[in-house]
């Protein structure tokens, strides 16, 4: 479900507290979906077991 | 006759430290050939943002004085450098491009400057960024434009403008910058020099300025792959105190090409491709090839491309968290484009950030099974479009500017992303004239490698010894004026 400006413009207002113009709004729901899209995209080839710190012991046990 | 300085600013680092270490040359006379250059070009071209001199010219004196003495400290004994102001140095200042640490005196010194210093380095001052290094293009509202020495209509790319324009411009002879989603290489490649991305991890951040800590990588841009190579022997480790790298990356730079398996991307790598460059870029290969390496086709998986969407999602999750405080209280210390470029990262949710740092796992993993298996470094475009102008850079939230911004990291920031080593070389030019640059992406800590084809190509092609365009025509109304 595609995030609103009015619904960042809560979030903002209760829990980030960062002074953002007016205009602005609409242009960063813009970007937030597409970051939010990217993450979807990425849910297909999801691996529930893989930790984010095996990236570090992955490229050491790959040396070239 | 033609004067030492004009000389000895032309060599390459490699080249000035082996004469300053056999006495041809001293450190005194290199360094007030730095400043010649530096009094020249930087009033028009903008790379520094302070210069010490007397710090500087009291350690070439003091590098000069211990020689004599018979001792030598390293392999860059005497050679003038200077870095992206991002390198802190106990109680000096590194405003990283900002106002808002415009004020503040480092606590510690980082650990590649205290190896450069430990090898021999000299120190000439700070360079002109990028604010807090968030930006492709270079421009910074808080400073003057650093101007390409190839074409002063272009841009110099950034974040690490100001180390671009000065290692091309022959003000110093190699510079640190730093590499986030392509901050080294991009302006390596608009500038005509060399620009390598060691794999994350191999050299230390500490008491750098952070800007995303999964994707930051530090690195140096030069003039020669051989001087890449000495610059990375120095800096490599974990160690903080200096002392020899495990790796001699400059003694493995000779060898033979034959049999090396150089792949050229299907895809991903390959579209939204200027023709100009890919004739260039795509020349390049013969060259390769010609020195006994096989090219071979090799399909870039999908997860590549899911992987350049997942990038700007991590790098604006954790420059976000690190900018909070700032952002709350000092918002309007930020100039306008960089301020905007942050406020993203405050809305993405953790789960999303995690999931991206997941699938990097498994992205690196299908890169290596799917790509670095069957070849043994992978050859790439680096800038997928000719150096985009000025006024095509200007800031604006219009597509075509996005779309611009977007073309200029497409082919480096995925491979922050896979964490693995990255090395760009000019390979020719476009029709405008200006430089453009090959990448090779090699397997985790595979820079020798990468060196070694780097260092070939340089050498077959002689490429690294053209002297930028607005350079030339300085000589010559310098000349004209001296008749």
């Amino acid at each position: 479900m595609p995030v609103t400006a009015e619904l960042l413009k809560a979030i903002n207002r209760e829990v980030q507290g960062i002074p953002i113009e007016e205009e602005r709004w609409k242009e960063l729901a813009v970007e937030v979906n597409q970051l939010r899209q990217a993450a979807e995209s990425a849910l297909g080839v999801h691996d529930f077991d893989r930790d984010p710190a095996e990236f570090s012991s992955l490229l050491r046990s790959r040396r070239g | 006759m033609q004067k030492i300085s004009d000389e000895l600013h032309n060599l390459s680092l490699c080249e000035v430290a082996d004469l300053i270490k056999t006495k041809q040359v001293s450190a005194v006379e290199t360094l007030q050939a730095c400043f010649e250059q530096i009094d020249t070009l930087d009033p028009v071209h903008h790379a520094f943002v302070w210069q010490d001199r007397d710090s500087a010219m009291a350690r070439a004196l003091w590098l000069d004085c211990i020689q004599s003495a018979g001792e030598v400290l390293g392999s860059l004994h005497g050679v003038p450098m200077a870095h992206k102001d991002m390198y802190y140095r106990t109680g000096r200042v590194s405003a990283c491009g900002s106002r808002i640490r415009s004020n503040e005196p480092a606590r510690g010194t980082a650990t590649v400057l205290r190896k450069l210093d430990a090898a021999g380095g000299i120190d000439v001052g700070g360079l002109a960024m990028v604010e807090f290094a968030m930006g492709p293009h270079g421009f910074n509202a808080h400073l003057p434009r650093s101007l390409n020495p190839w074409g002063h209509d272009r841009v110099p790319c950034g974040s690490s403008s100001g180390s671009g324009v000065a290692v091309a411009s022959r003000m110093v002879y190699a510079s640190l910058g730093s590499d986030t989603g392509g901050s080294v290489r991009c302006p390596a490649a608009a500038n005509g020099i060399v620009g390598l991305l060691p794999t994350n991890e191999l050299v230390s951040r500490r008491g750098t300025m952070p800007m995303s800590w999964s994707l930051d990588c530090v690195g140096p841009l030069t003039r020669t792959v051989r001087d890449a190579a000495r610059i990375l022997t120095e800096i490599a480790g974990p160690n903080a105190n200096g002392g020899s790298a495990s790796i001699n990356y400059e003694h493995e730079i000779d060898g033979p090409l034959t049999g090396i398996r150089v792949g050229v991307a299907e895809g991903y790598f390959d579209e939204d491709l200027d023709p100009d460059v890919n004739k260039v870029v795509t020349g390049s290969l013969e060259v390769l090839r010609q020195s006994g390496a096989n090219i071979i086709p090799v399909k870039i998986p999908r997860s590549v491309s899911i992987a350049s969407d997942l990038h700007p999602l991590v790098m604006k999750a954790e420059g976000s968290a690190n900018h909070k405080p700032w952002k709350r209280e000092r918002g309007d210390e930020y100039s306008a484009e960089v301020g905007k470029r942050l406020e993203a990262g405050f809305f993405i949710p953790a789960s999303d950030y995690i999931n991206a740092l997941q699938f990097r796992v498994f992205a690196l993993d299908d890169f290596l099974e799917t790509v670095l298996s069957k070849v043994d470094v992978l050859h790439t475009p680096l800038l997928p479009i000719p150096t985009p102008t000025l006024e095509q850079t200007a800031y604006s939230s219009g597509p075509n500017y996005l779309k611009m911004v977007v073309a200029l990291t497409r082919n480096t920031k995925v491979i922050n992303f896979l964490g693995l080593p990255a090395l760009s070389v000019t390979c020719g030019f476009t029709s405008d004239g200006m430089p453009t640059s090959f990448q090779l992406v090699g397997r985790p800590f595979s820079e020798s490698l990468l060196l070694r084809l780097g260092h070939r190509y340089q050498m077959e092609t002689k490429l690294y010894r053209e002297i930028p365009r607005e350079l030339r025509r300085s000589s010559t109304q310098a000349s004209v004026a001296a008749e």
